[in-house]
């Protein structure tokens, strides 16, 4: 660990709000997305990830830090979806039981995955808007080309061309990242 | 893969494959072409990696980090002291004014954070904060120096601002309009970058070397000195920045490893043994040293995934029949060369 990497969490463990509200904003939706994925319930994870954030605070003085804050804050974000699905018994068929009961240093997919989206995430904000909101009806709400162009008064063609316009915009912009992602893939 | 690949193929038919919406022929003109080329392929797998990826990004959309901060705030110091969130609202055509400033400069702060570090250094003084959610966000700092917030952005400064040097921190990305003094110099720290603006130049700088490289993952950024245009660059995705000596310029970055010690994944492709034995250093802070020249011929294809270093120059040692010393805590590295 450098230098200012303990100079922060000496900041943290000082209490100071400044510090703290800074952590959040780095990571709070990052984190929430992580435990959405393990437990399959955006609200409960935005909790459950809320409550990491309380007991980090409580327990500053505690805490021991050994790699990074970051790493910390997803371990303890993990274990915590864990706790919560032995306690409430979650059986839900749609996600896969070895998602729940991975340890977290064996999770490296699924956090390479959540990282994937982030940077999408932010890549797909910088779009224009027309291409945005055809690229969200496309891609969050499921609709097929031909339903968006109905709904827009659009051609197909137009659709098309927004889609892929918007592909091909976040892909420029998270390259690096994704030759990275598809290098680990083909090594797996 | 760069940039200006030409798939060479209508970019609408790729998405109406990838929507399940081609009909057969197309398939096959599909099919037929990814068959043809390895960077056609390629191309597709990238594509088809971030057509893959929606399921949860819906999700970001759906998280409000600002309003969840105050919940959180509540619970961790009660009701006091409200921090000043700014009202949010459009963007002015602050492009205009972009000519009249001294010195502007946009940075991703965000991109620079996370290549570089993952944490800030703090002064614990009292400290001003600037939020912004869902849209962008503009405000004046104390010095006069205009700050154009992005979505999702968060800028700070404490109560040392103004006094021997203008200081802010930035999440997120922002347009910053900087206020000409000399005297007081105007830095952005993102993890252990600094962006540095003294009156009508400006430079980058970290503290520990007097060469910092900016690599961008993800976004734009530039880096504008207004007074010499020659000086100009932009920097976009894959690309890196380097500042020597008052000069900023711009490469294509070539470095599989640069955010290897975030990821622990060490990547060579044809690499020259130098760049190895540089890479491995920085990776796992050891010294290593090549034995003789012959060797630098060497190259080396493979991925590491958290591996220790023993494991990675046991795998040296067989791929390029290399033998592998230890002495004073420096590892040397000898053999006839490839």
């Amino acid at each position: 660990m450098n230098q200012e990497e303990s100079n922060f969490i000496d900041q943290i463990k000082q209490g100071g709000e400044g510090a703290f509200e800074q952590l959040f904003h780095l990571y709070y939706k990052v984190l929430t997305v992580y435990g959405k994925k393990l437990l399959g319930d955006l609200d409960l994870a935005k909790e459950i990830v809320q409550d990491v954030f309380v007991k980090f605070y409580e327990n500053r003085e505690e805490i021991q830090i050994d790699s990074s804050i970051k790493n910390y804050l997803f371990r303890a974000v993990h274990n915590a979806c864990l706790n919560q699905v032995k306690k409430a018994k979650i059986h839900d068929s749609h996600h896969q039981e070895i998602k729940y009961n991975a340890p977290f240093y064996d999770n490296a997919d699924l956090l390479i995955q959540t990282e994937l989206e982030e940077n999408i995430w932010k890549a797909i904000e910088k779009l224009p808007d027309q291409c945005l909101r055809i690229f969200k009806l496309s891609r969050f709400e499921g609709k097929k080309n031909k339903e968006i162009a109905e709904e827009l008064c659009l051609s197909i063609r137009t659709v098309e061309t927004q889609i892929s316009k918007a592909l091909r915009s976040i892909r420029t912009d998270i390259k690096d990242l994704l030759i990275l992602i598809l290098l680990i893939s083909a090594s797996l | 893969m760069n940039n200006s690949f030409n798939p060479n193929i209508e970019q609408e038919l790729l998405i109406r494959f990838l929507s399940n919406e081609a009909t057969e022929p197309e398939k096959q003109l599909v099919q037929d072409w990814l068959r043809k080329d390895m960077d056609n392929l390629k191309y597709f797998e990238e594509l088809s990696t971030i057509w893959k990826s929606g399921e949860d990004l819906k999700s970001f959309s759906l998280i409000d980090a600002a309003e969840d901060w105050e919940k959180v705030r509540e619970r961790m110091y009660g009701e006091k002291d409200k921090r000043k969130v700014l009202p949010l609202y459009k963007k002015p055509s602050w492009i205009k004014q972009l000519s009249k400033v001294a010195a502007v400069f946009i940075l991703l702060g965000l991109v620079l954070f996370w290549v570089n570090s993952n944490y800030w250094k703090i002064g614990g003084k009292d400290e001003t904060s600037y939020t912004s959610t869902a849209q962008t966000t503009e405000f004046t700092l104390p010095d006069g120096t205009n700050v154009h917030l992005n979505k999702d952005s968060y800028l700070s400064y404490n109560e040392e601002f103004g006094k021997e040097k203008r200081e802010v921190k930035l999440v997120g990305e922002a347009f910053f309009e900087v206020k000409q003094n000399k005297e007081k110099p105007f830095l952005v720290r993102s993890g252990t970058v600094v962006t540095q603006v003294i009156g009508t130049s400006f430079n980058i700088y970290s503290y520990s070397k007097d060469t910092i490289k900016v690599t961008v993952l993800t976004g734009k950024v530039s880096l504008q000195k207004k007074a010499n245009t020659e000086n100009k660059i932009m920097m976009t995705a894959g690309e890196r920045g380097t500042y020597i000596k008052g000069d900023i310029q711009k490469s294509v970055n070539q470095d599989l490893n640069f955010i290897s010690w975030k990821t622990g994944i060490l990547t060579f492709k044809h690499t020259p043994l130098v760049k190895v034995i540089h890479d491995l250093e920085k990776h796992y802070g050891q010294k290593i040293q090549l034995e003789n020249n012959e060797m630098e011929s060497c190259e080396l294809t493979s991925t590491f995934k958290n591996r220790s270093l023993d494991e990675v120059l046991a795998e040296l040692e067989l791929v390029l029949s290399i033998n592998i010393n230890k002495k004073d805590n420096i590892i040397i590295i000898s053999g006839e060369g490839c």
